[in-house]
């Protein structure tokens, strides 16, 4: 076999090599960071203000001692959840959690994407254990991309896990660990009671308000005057 | 297909046939593991789970991993065959393996923040494999020269 035959077959292995790679790079380009990593950094700035001095203990946001605590079972990838964070959730803080009356918590569940919403989950829960999980899910969910496409993909949650201060090196073991997973699905089953306790259906935003007096689950991204009765309902001295 | 023991490549074809069912059963895993939606068990953390649920692992939406399978199908199926032709063609194939491995390891390193420990055994096993192609190629020629 001359050695002409072999430069040619090493030359073709290397092109291959670079077309398949081309390929790969051409197929991720859609879901570039850069888009996100910009919508991120100017967004922080309106997350910052909405958060700023509102203690944060993991998942929850706002005082420990309030009356009323509130979940939100939440996607990653869920344009309604999207729309509440930039529609409703501010006046929630604003109104009920910036002045101790409640705590609100982040819990992520899956409702679109069996693979980056879970995925967007872990990435979100890792960042409890250092108290970014608010700035980080904020800035995700405001800035969300088309529930149909892979854009939520681990340089998008990097670059909002970067923006939202978190310590990266501190963050990529517990991000692929399984503490996370594990939460993941306790979540998820908590969820699933929250929901056919109340005879609701798995949809994202859910909200549980719960107070001395009990509880109320209501969905979707609601008027804030779902909340504000609500509250009213649930708080005060028990009956 | 022949086994004939005095061929001086006897035992690289062998050892490559060896390692080459050792790829077919790490990448039919991992493609196992992806179109059943599990986690992929890893040795230490979730890494695997972390680039096996990554965008980098598929090309157009074709699984890395049935890429890798198929490589190693063709890799065994050249073992299998004793000829020039046979070795030439293990030759790119494992050539165009080690590339494409260092390529996803910089990803895994770079990108994806995690390692899959399989995908590491895969790129051992397939740049073993590149050598052992060289190897053969180099006692094919010498055994033409003679």
């Amino acid at each position: 076999m001359s050695r002409r035959t072999i430069i040619a077959v090493i030359v073709a292995a290397i092109v291959v090599a670079g077309v398949l790679i081309g390929l790969q790079q051409a197929s991720t380009k859609s879901t570039s960071a850069s888009t996100y990593q910009k919508a991120f950094t100017a967004d922080l700035p309106n997350v910052d203000r909405m958060l700023h001095g509102i203690p944060q203990h993991g998942q929850a946001l706002g005082n420990p001692k309030a009356p009323v605590s509130i979940v939100e079972y939440m996607d990653y990838k869920c344009p309604v959840c999207g729309a509440a964070s930039r529609n409703l959730v501010p006046s929630v803080i604003s109104d009920y959690v910036r002045t101790g009356q409640a705590t609100i918590t982040l819990r992520p569940v899956e409702v679109i994407d069996p693979k980056q919403s879970v995925n967007g989950a872990f990435a979100g829960l890792a960042t409890a254990p250092q108290n970014r999980m608010w700035y980080f899910t904020e800035l995700i969910l405001r800035n969300e991309g088309d529930e149909t496409q892979p854009w939520l993909t681990n340089t998008v949650l990097t670059d909002a896990a970067t923006t939202a201060g978190v310590d990266i090196s501190a963050w990529t073991p517990v991000f692929n660990g399984q503490g996370v997973v594990t939460q993941y699905f306790t979540i998820q089953n908590q969820w699933s009671q929250d929901t056919s306790g109340a005879g609701l259906g798995e949809a994202t935003p859910t909200f549980v308000v719960a107070g001395a007096k009990g509880t109320d689950v209501f969905q979707g991204d609601v008027p804030l005057s779902t909340f504000t009765n609500a509250i009213a309902k649930v708080s005060g001295p028990k009956a | 297909m022949e086994w004939d023991r005095s061929a001086n490549d006897f035992w690289v074809r062998i050892a490559a046939a060896v390692l080459a069912l050792v790829g077919i059963g790490i990448t039919s895993y991992l493609l196992y593991e992806r179109w059943s939606g599990a986690t992929p068990a890893c040795f230490r953390g979730g890494g695997c789970a972390t680039v096996q649920k990554s965008e980098w692992s598929a090309i157009h939406g074709v699984p890395v991993a049935l890429l890798g399978l198929l490589a190693y199908v063709a890799l065994l199926a050249c073992a299998l065959m004793p000829w020039q032709t046979a070795a030439l063609a293990s030759l790119f194939i494992s050539l165009l393996g080690v590339l494409l491995s260092a390529y996803l390891t910089y990803l895994e390193l770079d990108q994806i923040h995690a390692i899959c420990e399989y995908c590491v055994s895969s790129a051992i096993i397939v740049t073993i494999m590149l050598v052992l192609s060289i190897v053969r190629m180099t006692m094919l020629g010498r055994a033409a020269a003679t």
